[in-house]
């Protein structure tokens, strides 16, 4: 286009000289004629369409450099969007894969979860979890008994297949003559890879032949314990191992995105025959196994079949089942058909729920946090947007009195917010990433394994994340555009730019105002987290929690030998005691405070058994030296000891909660207690000492009445048994020492979950951290975003009433009357925030309320607190503009007016 | 400089340069000429508005334009009518004969 109006200029100037001008004059008339070029190119570029390609690569690159012009703005701008997309992508996505998403098989929608309800407990053992709902008082459990499948396979015709699985967990493998512990496996019955409809990554799955009484043990082994354990190594397949000293080979691999159908966050390493369980130790009892409730049963349904119309074939058979098992346990029938156990069904698309229902309220609440950040981004952007816009406000008016079309200016603008958004989408990328991993990792362990989730993004996530910021830049974008494009040019160029502070920023004002009660609102929970945990931790947990080192050992994994596991456990804890820099070292079946449990139904002989809930207490089975080493002291009697095996008759120690709940404080010592459910604890016991109040499996409770038995007198053949060691010095020093020993007592015994009691007791309150941190980190950057915001309003503010504030000096206002005007309008546009914030702060609490300990969700000395901060904010962002106002020479202020 | 003058000025532009060009190919300068002659000097076509209605009307379809070798050994820009241009300027000229007819006959009797 140059080239061509170039030309006309020179043709234009031949004419003119052959009228006879000069050189010069025919050329400078002829340019004058012409008319401004500049002007001319921006009209022809708008009205030819053809050229709007290279017209959006010259917009992109000027809005290039008008970003790189202002690298604060730029870097604000494209953090900003960075975080609020970021973070609301990995949130939402953690949130479908744990809540919503279904397990990678065939037609999840098909699944069946089976379970059952009654209105009382089944007084049959069961494992597994259970919900009592306190309004209906149902009880509901999704575990069976072997019998009871067998009856509901029998009876099956509505469902094409039906599977059973329970989950077993810490199995000691040993391949290759290495020994490790696989910290969950999953027992399968024969169908179940057929009901699921997946195809093996390796090898080939399990099937029915193999869950026959007598075929050869096999196993499949997950992706990611194929990837680490063997490398990958196709040769894996075939390989024979011991799991619980039980010979296995190794037949197939899982798909990798297939984690099993247990809670959500389980992923098993290896699936084996549901046939093995006895073999492997997987329950207590060996001697009724089929009195046990444990295994979870999964359906798949026919084509145009219902749920309800499997549950009323299969419902009686189940029943039917029930009551035998109800026979064999030994209780009576029920009384009545209401209290009779109901087979229910429901969706078994998503594998077991009960963890993930308990998770949700977790996730409701980072949904909430995530929803905050990225209003307050919005927020943040559009009034850093709207700034940057104002500034421009005489760029515009030079450029649209030179010539450029209105659409052109506002497509610039357009472009400008756009690579904004494409930057900070691009930089949200990897932090979303970083946000997920650290998630998952601030998630805490339950009972010795992870939660497993393999971090994904999900595009639809993403997208809505970006498509909510994107908006806002381009709305925020084009109000500056919009109200270019309406200005009167000789009013900017002739100043004036009094009277416009007022409305313009009263846009800003309100996004700063929905910022600041946002920012309120975290700071107020950030506050209310870190109480909790502060309060957490200084509960008294009835014991000396510092400086020990714990460790679990599984000497028979398959249950065989008793007595030959039992010698180990011994030979490790005298083996133990004798290294330097150990004070004294223990075992028990139950670690304290691990948020596991075992508890049991007893009362006292001589008294009534009590009917009302009030019968169970918890159990722990010790060795010699527990109370010692874990610092509980005994305040009455004795404490057990190894000795008290060879005595015979069976002892055991209550604490003082035992004492009140079922003594009425009466001395205990030397009477008798009774167990009335049949099991592997001694059915009589004599009290023999009383031991101090010690937290059980909570810090939140109070101590509940607990019973310890000594170690050996469990029936169980299942000898797990938690080290306790404590160290005389840094307990650190001891870790390779305790490996040793253990190594010298049996080198194919792997020791497990080496931790210190210290950290076990902060994984109970891993959830309350991650809620302290994340809302701590957040409210960080909210205030640091606010305290940016609040001083470019002011900035602005200052700048557009510099004829107000001359005029003001000029007649004779003092600096500091100045400076406090400014920031009087400074503290009230946080004061209307904190007000709304505070609001906002009491009603959603009440959603962490059940999370917090020690401090009420309406705690006033941290909504004071959080509100007192703001304000101070408010004072120290508008300083710098209201000492700038206060240094306003009113001779230059009036005349620039 | 506001493009909102009456449309009926832009039409009659675009006209004039379609019609400029019926007789064969011409650079920007050249067709200002040429309505500039056949209108005795009355018409002076600005270059602020010759250059983009050329640009419009290539956008339009009505005319194509060609880089060539101008009079003076430069490279110019040469444009050039469409069959499409052809019949847009028949319309263009059909409705400016009724239009002036109907004006002259108002205000004949005015």
């Amino acid at each position: 286009m140059a080239e061509e109006m170039r030309l006309h200029i020179e043709l234009q100037t031949a004419e003119f000289r052959e009228t006879g001008m000069t050189a010069d004059e025919a050329e400078m008339k002829a340019r004058r004629e012409f008319g401004h070029m500049d002007g001319i190119r921006e009209r022809c570029r708008d009205e030819s369409g053809i050229l709007w390609v290279s017209q959006l690569g010259q917009d992109l690159r000027y809005a290039w450099r008008m970003l790189a012009r202002s690298p604060g703005f730029t870097l604000a701008a494209v953090l900003t969007l960075a975080l609020g997309i970021g973070v609301n992508t990995a949130i939402f996505s953690l949130v479908d894969e744990i809540l919503l998403r279904p397990l990678h098989v065939t037609d999840p929608g098909d699944l069946v979860l089976f379970h059952w309800s009654s209105k009382v407990d089944l007084p049959v053992p069961t494992s597994g979890r259970w919900e009592r709902d306190p309004v209906t008082q149902q009880t509901t459990c999704t575990s069976f008994s072997l019998p009871a499948f067998e009856a509901i396979r029998r009876r099956n015709q509505a469902l094409s297949g039906i599977t059973a699985f329970a989950p077993i967990s810490r199995l000691t493998v040993v391949a290759d003559g290495q020994a490790e512990v696989v910290g969950l496996g999953q027992l399968v019955s024969g169908s179940y890879f057929s009901v699921m409809g997946i195809a093996p990554a390796a090898g080939r799955l399990l099937e029915a032949t193999d869950d026959g009484p007598g075929a050869p043990g096999v196993a499949m082994v997950s992706y990611g314990y194929w990837m680490r354990r063997f490398g990958g190594d196709p040769s894996t397949i075939g390989k024979a191992i011991l799991v619980n000293r039980v010979p296995i080979t190794i037949v197939g691999v899982v798909p990798r995105r297939f984690p099993g159908s247990l809670q959500v966050g389980d992923a098993p390493d290896l699936f084996l025959p549901l046939v093995l369980a006895r073999g492997m130790g997987a329950f207590e009892m060996i001697d009724k196994p089929d009195a046990l409730w444990w295994v979870q049963i999964i359906g798949r349904l026919r084509a145009g079949m219902s749920p309800l119309q499997a549950l009323s074939e299969l419902g009686p058979a189940f029943q039917q089942s029930a009551l035998e098992s109800l026979k064999l346990a030994g209780a009576p029938p029920p009384k009545s058909p209401d209290d009779q156990p109901t087979l229910k069904a429901g969706p078994g698309g998503q594998g077991l729920n009960e963890l993930r229902n308990e998770y949700r309220q977790r996730w409701e609440i980072l949904t909430g946090l995530g929803i905050a950040i990225l209003a307050i981004a919005c927020a943040n952007l559009a009034s850093l947007l709207l700034a940057r816009g104002a500034a421009r406000q005489r760029e515009m008016g030079v450029r649209l009195a030179m010539g450029a079309g209105r659409g052109r200016i506002v497509r610039q603008l357009l472009t400008e917010s756009i690579l904004l958004a494409g930057l900070g989408g691009a930089l949200a990328v990897p932090f979303a990433v970083w946000v997920e991993v650290g998630l998952v990792a601030m998630q805490p362990r339950v009972e010795g394994h992870t939660l497993s989730l393999v971090p994904q993004l999900d595009p639809g996530v993403f997208l809505t994340a970006a498509t909510i910021s994107v908006l806002t830049g381009v709305i925020f974008g084009l109000v500056p555009a919009v109200r270019a494009s309406r200005i009167n040019i000789s009013a900017e160029f002739q100043g004036g730019t009094s009277n416009r502070a007022g409305s313009r920023s009263g846009l800003g004002k309100s996004l700063l105002v929905v910022q600041v009660a946002l920012t309120l609102m975290l700071l107020v929970g950030a506050g209310l987290f870190a109480g909790t945990l502060r309060n957490l931790a200084s509960v008294d947990v009835g014991f000396d929690s510092r400086g020990l080192l714990l460790f679990h050992l599984n000497p028979n994994p398959d249950g065989s030998s008793f007595m030959a596991g039992l010698a180990v456990d011994n030979e490790v804890a005298a083996r133990l005691r004798a290294v330097p820099g150990v004070a004294s070292a223990t075992f028990s079946r139950m670690p304290l405070l691990s948020d596991m449990g075992w508890n049991t139904r007893i009362s006292v002989v001589g008294r009534p058994l009590r009917d009302d809930g009030h019968d169970t207490t918890m159990v722990n089975f010790v060795a010699g030296n527990f109370f010692s080493t874990y610092g509980i002291p005994i305040i009455a009697g004795r404490a057990v000891d190894m000795a008290d095996g060879a005595r015979g008759g069976s002892v055991a120690v209550v604490n003082q909660a035992f004492v009140r709940e079922f003594f009425g404080g009466e001395d205990p010592l030397g009477r008798i207690l009774q167990r009335p459910d049949a099991g592997n604890m001694p059915a009589l016991v004599t009290v023999v000492g009383v031991a101090r109040d010690a937290s059980y499996s909570a810090v939140r409770d109070p101590a509940p009445p607990t019973i310890y038995f000594p170690y050996y007198s469990q029936a169980s053949a299942k000898l797990e048994a938690t080290f306790a060691v404590r160290a005389s010095g840094d307990p650190r020093m001891l870790v390779p020492l305790i490996r040793e020993t253990v190594h010298s007592v049996n080198p194919l015994l792997p020791l497990d979950d080496l931790r210190t009691q210290q950290s076990q007791i902060s994984e109970l309150s891993a959830t309350e951290r991650m809620f302290a941190w994340l809302s701590g980190v957040f409210s960080v950057l909210a205030v640091g975003l606010v305290s940016l915001g609040l001083y470019g309003l002011m900035s602005y503010s200052v700048f557009g009433r510099q004829g107000e504030i001359g005029l003001r000096i000029a007649l004779g206002a003092r600096p500091t009357q100045v400076v406090w005007m400014i920031v009087r309008e400074c503290m009230l546009v946080v004061g209307i925030g904190v007000g709304l914030g505070l609001i906002g702060a009491y009603a959603a609490t009440r959603v962490v309320s059940s999370l917090l300990f020690g401090l009420s969700a309406t705690d006033p000395g941290i909504f004071a607190a959080g509100g007192v901060l703001l304000l101070l904010v408010a004072v120290f962002a508008g300083w710098m503009p209201a000492l700038r106002a206060a240094r306003v020479n009113p001779m230059v202020a009036l005349r620039a007016d | 400089m506001p493009k909102d003058k009456a449309d009926l000025l832009q039409g009659t532009l675009d006209m004039l340069i379609l019609r400029s060009l019926e007789a064969g190919p011409s650079h920007g300068f050249g067709v200002s000429g040429v309505i500039r002659r056949f209108s005795k000097d009355a018409l002076q076509v600005e270059q602020g508005s010759l250059y983009p209605a050329l640009y419009r009307l290539e956008a339009e379809g009505w005319i194509r334009s060609e880089w060539g070798i101008s009079e003076n050994n430069r490279k110019a820009k040469f444009y050039e009518l469409t069959a499409a241009g052809r019949s847009q300027l028949r319309l263009e000229t059909a409705n400016w004969a009724r239009m002036s007819s109907a004006i002259n006959l108002v205000l004949g009797h005015a």
